[in-house]
C-alpha cells in the first residue's frame, strides 16, 4: 500500500506559502512544519486541525534552526544538540496533536537536515536518537543512511519517493531552494513507475533504483494542487 | 498642485512574500521599506531597495517592533529610549544595504503598532526624532498628518512631511479608525479616490460621524499588503492625474 505525503503548515505569521486548504483533501498523510523552518504555534495549531478535518494522518517535519533560510542551507550541529532540537520541535507538534485528540504518525526530517541524515552517520542518529523518544516511523530514501540507520536503530523506515524533483545519476535527490512548476501528467506517470518498477529515470538518462512506500508532493510548487489530484489519480490502484 | 503616493514595501521575510512590489514600485513615487524587525532581511532589504533605485523610486526606512510574528502590530512594552535604540538599529542597517544597493534613504516612517504608538505619545514620539536625527541630521520623518510624531519632531529640528491614507477612514478629531472596526477601511477604489481629491481640492478630510477635518498632506499611503492593492494605487493614480494632480517625490531628487 502506498501512500501521498505532503508538507504542510510551513507559513509564519501572515506569511502563507502554499495552499494547504487544496491539497490536504487529496493526501493521506501530512509533514507538519514545527516551528524551526516555517510555522509558528498558530499555524500548528491550524494545519494539525485541518488535517483532522480531512482524516489526514499528521507527522512531524522538524528542520534545522533557520527560519530565513527556509531550513534549506546546511549548517554544522553536533548531535547531542541537534537530538535535542528535534526532541524539542516534536514535543511542540505533539502538544497540539494531543490538544486535538491526533496520534504523531511519523517523523520527516526537513530539506537540508534531510539530506544531511542521508549521509552523514552522526546526523542519521541524531534522528533516530530523537524518535527513540516517540517511536514512530521515520521518512526517508532508500540508497541512503536513511535505509541503513534508522532500521538498525529500531526504527520502521518508509521509503519515499518524490514526485516533483529529479534524481541524480546516482539516485540522489536534487532538493532545490525554490520548486519549479512540474508538468501532472509526467509526475504521476514517474509515481507509477517508482511503484510498480521500483526505478525512476534520473537527469542523466539512466534509471536509478527508487522504492515507494510513500509519494511526496510538495506544496510550494506553483502548481501543486494538479500535481497531488493526477499523482492521486494515477496511483489510486496501489493505494 | 503635487502630491507623494507611498507604500510599505519589502514586508517579505526568507521565503515568504508579502504583496505585489513590483507592482507597486510602478505606481508610487516614495517606498517605505521594511528594516528585518517587523519584516525584511538582507536580501529583501537589498532587492527591494535595488527596485526601487532603478525606478527612480525615493526610498524610506519603515521600522517596526522586532517580532515578526505579529508582524509589528502590536505593542512590545519599551521604555521610549529602547524605542529610540531600537529605530536607530533598524535605520542605520537598511542605510548600509543601501550603500550595497545604490540608493539613498531619505526619510523614516514607523510602522504599524509603533506609528500608532510615536502618534500619541510624547515620549516615544521624542525618541524617534531623535534617533533619526541622531544618525543622519539629512533623515526627514513622514508622519501621519496631524500627529505627536508630526509636532515632536518638527519641534526636534527634523523636516517633517505629513501624509494621509487613502484606503482608511478617519474620526472627527482627525485620527484614523482603528483597524479592528469593520468601518476602518474603504474597500472601493473609485470611492477612496474621490474622497481623497476632495480633500486634496478643500484640504478638509470627510470623516464618520462629524464635519470634515482640516489635514496638512505631502504624501499618500497607499497600502502594498492587502489584495486589490495595486488596482487601488493604479486607480487612485489615474484619478489624481486625470485631475491635474503631479504625482511627485515630497523629497526632491
Amino acid at each position: 500500500m502506498v501512500i501521498i505525503n505532503c508538507d504542510m503548515g510551513e507559513g509564519f505569521g501572515l506569511y502563507r506559502i502554499g495552499d494547504d486548504e487544496g491539497l490536504m483533501p487529496l493526501i493521506d498523510v501530512a509533514n507538519v512544519a514545527c516551528g524551526f523552518h516555517a510555522s509558528d504555534f498558530n499555524h500548528m495549531r491550524r494545519t494539525v486541525q485541518l488535517a483532522k478535518r480531512h482524516g489526514v494522518k499528521v507527522g512531524a517535519h522538524p528542520s534545522l534552526p533557520d527560519l530565513q533560510g527556509f531550513g534549506r542551507r546546511e549548517m554544522k550541529i553536533g548531535r547531542e544538540e541537534l537530538t535535542n532540537c528535534l526532541i524539542y520541535q516534536i514535543g511542540a507538534l505533539k502538544g497540539f496533536l494531543e490538544a486535538e485528540g491526533v496520534p504523531l504518525n511519523h517523523i520527516k526530517p526537513h530539506g537540508s537536515l534531510y539530506g544531511m541524515a542521508a549521509r552523514l552517520e552522526d546526523i542519521a542518529h541524531a534522528v533516530a536518537d530523537a524518535a527513540d523518544i516517540f517511536k514512530v516511523p521515520l521518512f526517508g530514501m532508500i540508497g541512503t543512511l536513511h535505509e541503513t540507520v534508522y532500521p538498525a536503530r529500531g526504527h520502521t523506515f518508509m521509503a519515499e519517493f518524490y514526485a516533483d524533483l529529479d534524481y541524480n545519476d546516482d539516485g540522489g535527490l536534487i532538493i532545490t531552494r525554490e520548486h519549479a512548476a512540474t508538468d501532472p501528467v509526467h509526475a504521476a506517470a514517474v509515481c507509477v513507475r517508482a511503484i510498480t518498477d521500483g526505478k525512476t529515470a534520473s537527469v542523466g538518462g539512466r534509471d536509478v533504483a527508487v522504492r515507494a512506500d510513500a509519494i511526496c508532493v510538495h506544496s510550494d510548487t506553483p502548481n501543486a494542487v494538479a500535481v497531488a489530484q493526477a499523482v492521486r489519480a494515477a496511483i489510486a490502484p496501489y493505494r | 498642485m503635487r502630491i507623494d503616493l507611498n507604500a510599505d514595501l519589502g514586508e517579505g521575510f526568507g521565503p515568504w512574500s508579502m504583496g505585489d512590489d513590483a507592482g507597486m514600485l510602478d505606481l508610487v513615487t516614495s517606498a517605505n521599506i521594511a528594516c528585518g524587525g517587523h519584516a525584511g532581511d538582507p536580501e529583501t532589504m537589498f532587492a527591494t531597495l535595488q527596485a526601487a533605485a532603478r525606478r527612480g523610486v525615493r526610498v524610506g526606512a519603515h521600522p517596526g517592533y522586532a517580532d515578526p510574528a505579529g508582524f509589528g502590530r502590536r505593542v512590545i512594552p519599551m521604555s521610549a529610549d529602547e524605542v529610540g535604540r531600537m529605530v536607530a538599529a533598524q535605520v542605520g542597517a537598511l542605510m548600509g544595504v543601501a550603500a550595497l544597493a545604490g540608493a539613498e534613504v531619505g526619510y523614516v516612517k514607523p510602522h504599524g503598532a509603533l506609528a500608532n504608538l510615536a502618534a500619541e505619545d510624547r515620549a516615544v514620539a521624542g525618541a524617534i526624532a531623535a534617533a533619526v536625527r541622531a544618525v543622519s541630521p539629512g533623515l526627514a520623518v513622514l508622519a501621519i498628518s496631524g500627529t505627536v510624531l508630526a509636532a515632536v519632531a518638527r519641534d526636534a529640528g527634523v523636516r517633517v512631511y505629513s501624509e494621509v491614507f487613502a484606503d482608511r477612514a478617519y474620526l472627527p478629531d482627525g485620527r484614523l479608525v482603528p483597524r479592528s472596526r469593520p468601518d476602518a477601511m474603504i474597500h472601493d477604489a473609485g470611492a477612496a479616490a474621490a474622497r481623497l481629491m476632495a480633500f486634496l481640492q478643500s484640504g478638509v478630510m470627510p470623516v464618520i460621524g462629524g464635519a470634515p477635518v482640516p489635514l496638512t498632506a505631502d504624501s499618500v499611503c497607499v497600502h502594498g499588503d492587502s489584495p486589490g492593492a495595486v488596482a487601488m494605487a493604479r486607480t487612485i493614480r489615474a484619478a489624481l492625474s486625470a485631475q491635474g494632480v503631479s504625482i511627485t517625490p515630497f523629497l526632491a531628487g
